[in-house]
């Protein structure tokens, strides 16, 4: 069997990456929460939500996704979230570390984070005390396309 | 938004360079594919074991990140020199200016020699 390259690679983590982005979005459509992604390179958040009401729900949905790929993980209570007038919510499919998550908590839009990886416990511990709810583990078998 | 990571082994902070689809996937199609193999590291951060995707920073390897990123630079700014001259639309140029920010932070962790492999998987 040919060996895949490192380009192939990269291809097939943009792909994962945009798979779960729209898996999300349509998690969110399905309970009625308008959300767009964002485009080029917007560093505030991946997926976009439309209306800022929706950001408590948008934030039970991604609990949820939590809660299904991990049903025995650690409760953590959630802090209030810091407003903002733009909420985001970020897709990740690398590894997520405490200095990143600082990052993102720094970055003031992202109210919610779904990765198909992992979440370190020091970085959960930070995104629930800045109000920032969390889905790790998310199978590729349930968003990838192809 | 995806991640260019790169990681110390004495247990320094690493460091994550934030990027959007779009030029991740220019990055992915450009020569930075062809540097370097990604090898399953086991790799301790937050207080975890865990294994990742590594590049291992090699003084070879880490030249020839250098020298790609420094060619980069050098005809991103080549183009954004006839952007200019050329009047081009403030969204061409921000996307340019996008590109050469990303490409200068990662040619500086490079060039810093504080890490000792990078992740871009």
């Amino acid at each position: 069997m040919e060996r895949e390259s490192d380009e192939d690679k990269l291809i097939a983590v943009l792909k994962r990456h945009r798979d779960l982005k729209r898996w999300v979005m349509s998690e969110l459509h399905r309970h009625g929460i308008d959300c767009q992604e964002t485009y080029g390179n917007d560093e505030k958040g991946d997926i976009k939500l439309l209306n800022l009401a929706d950001t408590q729900k948008a934030q039970d949905i991604i609990d949820g996704i939590h809660q299904r790929f991990n049903p025995t993980s650690q409760f953590i209570q959630q802090s209030q979230h810091n407003p903002t007038d733009s909420p985001h919510i970020e897709i990740k499919t690398q590894y997520l570390y405490g200095q990143e998550a600082m990052t993102l908590i720094a970055q003031g839009t992202v109210v919610g984070i779904a990765s198909a990886n992992a979440i370190s416990q020091p970085s959960q511990l930070k995104l629930k005390q800045s109000g920032i709810t969390f889905a790790e583990h998310i199978s590729a078998s349930i968003f990838s396309s192809s | 938004m995806l991640n260019v990571t790169f990681y110390a082994d004495n247990g320094q902070i690493p460091h994550s360079i934030r990027m959007g689809e779009a030029f991740y996937e220019w990055l992915a199609t450009s020569d930075f594919a062809q540097v370097g193999r990604s090898k399953p590291t086991p790799i301790q951060i937050d207080g975890e074991l865990i294994e990742l995707p590594l590049i291992t920073l090699t003084s070879t390897t880490q030249s020839m990140f250098i020298a790609l990123f420094n060619e980069m630079v050098l005809s991103e700014t080549t183009a954004m020199l006839n952007d200019l001259d050329n009047n081009v639309t403030q969204d061409m140029l921000a996307s340019r200016t996008y590109r050469l920010k990303k490409l200068i932070e990662l040619l500086n962790c490079l060039k810093s020699g504080n890490f000792s492999y990078l992740q871009r998987e």
